[in-house]
């Protein structure tokens, strides 16, 4: 029974298969082989029988190397089919913006990487409800500031307000300090100082990219109240920034 | 160019000649103002733009060194986390299974199924399974379905063969696992990778 390679029919008197109308199809010329492989797709399998262990922890690798180079949207189909070793390449791929994200919200390490903890678990629940896989960054992004700012309002219940955060768990070893510019560094003091309202309205729109809209229903605010806030932290570090022209 | 008085911005430190921080953002970073005419020729509002041009590009490099801190350090609880979603399975619809005795309620779920064709893939060189659907009354035994299928080819594997293999593949593996009676198996090539993939071991 050879019903194996069903084709579309016929469109318009070519005979383009039904399996190449991706939107990626290379030329005639393109499609050999680069390295003179043989015909054929090379099925690990072979028809003798079972894999040998060795076998099969390089094709975990291989396939772990697939996945590494498939796109987003890709991954998330997957994903949303209940794969997760697709989810863990989404997670490695995303995981250093979003915690470098929540640390700036948060300012703490640890705080950011239960943040992080959380996000993953609220997108690997919700991934179906993503219409377009292609935008999981951003939705990354915009789970990891909600997080963020849901934390931060959980500790304030239990710590008292005047008690600090300081950033000193993640403050770069002095290697890194060195090579920075001392602009970067007048940036990175002038945002410590900054009234907390004001980062985090400026966090949640140059780092999260969020509206003013969505920064508004976040924290609670008004969009006035966003803007207003967004003016005055882009001032003082303008203001902070020329100082070190 | 005539001002009107609806987009005040509070406590924004305006310029002298009477433009916020946050026209002059808007500007940069959508091209349009209403004032554009004048942001032009203004030379306190092109200071103004050069400054935000200046943040934006510090900021930018603020989270550049950000990322690149965060990455130094390993995820101490990737593993533990997968674990945990790894138990929250996706498992779809039930397709029920033969029984000897009518009381015996078996079935598999399509999770399963979609599970089985991309382990099917993933043992096949040169293609990643993508969203697998299985189309057709999975309730009713006996009914034909039509199996949906995007891949992700990899360069230098001839895209018909491969597709033959992973059809005649995925019809063996479900013919061996389920009692699913599979009609036709469409496979859409969604891409295709044109850099080589680095093998885990020899092959």
């Amino acid at each position: 029974m050879d019903n194996g390679v069903q084709r579309q029919p016929e469109a318009s008197g070519g005979s383009v298969p039904r399996d190449v109308v991706g939107d990626a199809v290379p030329s005639e010329s393109t499609m050999a082989p680069p390295t003179g492989a043989t015909a054929g797709c090379h099925p690990r399998r072979s028809g003798s029988g079972r894999t040998s262990d060795g076998d099969a922890r390089a094709q975990r690798q291989s396939r772990a190397g697939m996945l590494e180079a498939a796109e987003d949207a890709f991954l998330v189909d997957r994903a949303v089919d209940g794969d997760v070793a697709a989810f863990e390449v989404l997670v490695r791929r995303y995981a250093p913006l979003m915690r470098a994200y929540a640390r700036r919200v948060t300012g703490s390490a640890s705080d950011a990487d239960d943040v992080l903890q959380e996000a993953f678990t609220q997108a690997w629940r919700q991934l179906a409800d993503l219409n377009d896989g292609s935008v999981v960054k951003s939705w990354l992004m915009k789970i990891t500031g909600h997080r963020s700012i849901d934390l931060l309002r959980r500790r304030r219940e239990y710590v008292p307000v005047d008690e600090s955060y300081d950033l000193a768990d993640v403050a770069p070893g002095p290697e890194y300090a060195a090579a920075a510019s001392s602009q970067m560094a007048a940036l990175r003091h002038a945002l410590d100082r900054m009234p907390e309202g004001q980062r985090q309205c400026w966090l949640l729109k140059e780092m999260g990219a969020q509206s003013y809209d969505e920064i508004a229903a976040q924290l609670g605010i008004s969009s006035a109240t966003v803007r207003g806030r967004l003016a005055r932290a882009r001032t003082t570090l303008m203001k902070e920034m020329e100082e070190w022209r | 160019m005539a001002m009107n008085g609806t987009n005040d911005t509070p406590g924004a430190a305006d310029a002298d000649c009477g433009h916020s921080i946050e026209e002059l953002q808007e500007y940069l970073e959508t091209g349009e103002s209403p004032a554009s005419a004048h942001i032009d020729t203004c030379p306190e509002c092109q200071s103004g733009l050069a400054a935000l041009r200046r943040l934006r590009a510090l900021t930018g490099d603020l989270i550049s060194a950000d990322v690149e801190e965060a990455e130094k350090e390993e995820l101490p609880w990737l593993d533990g986390l997968m674990n945990n979603l790894r138990l929250e399975t996706r498992a779809g619809r039930r397709i029920p299974l033969s029984t000897e005795d009518e009381l015996d309620s078996l079935f598999i779920t399509e999770g399963a199924v979609t599970a089985l064709v991309r382990a099917v893939g993933d043992t096949m060189e040169g293609v990643l399974i993508g969203k697998c659907r299985i189309q057709g009354d999975v309730d009713a035994v006996g009914s034909e379905i039509t199996l949906d299928i995007e891949i992700a080819a990899f360069f230098g594997y001839p895209l018909l063969p491969m597709a033959e293999e992973l059809r005649r593949e995925v019809r063996g593996v479900l013919a061996l696992q389920t009692e699913l009676l599979v009609g036709d198996i469409n496979i859409r090539i969604v891409k295709i990778h044109e850099h080589e993939i680095q093998q885990g071991g020899s092959s």
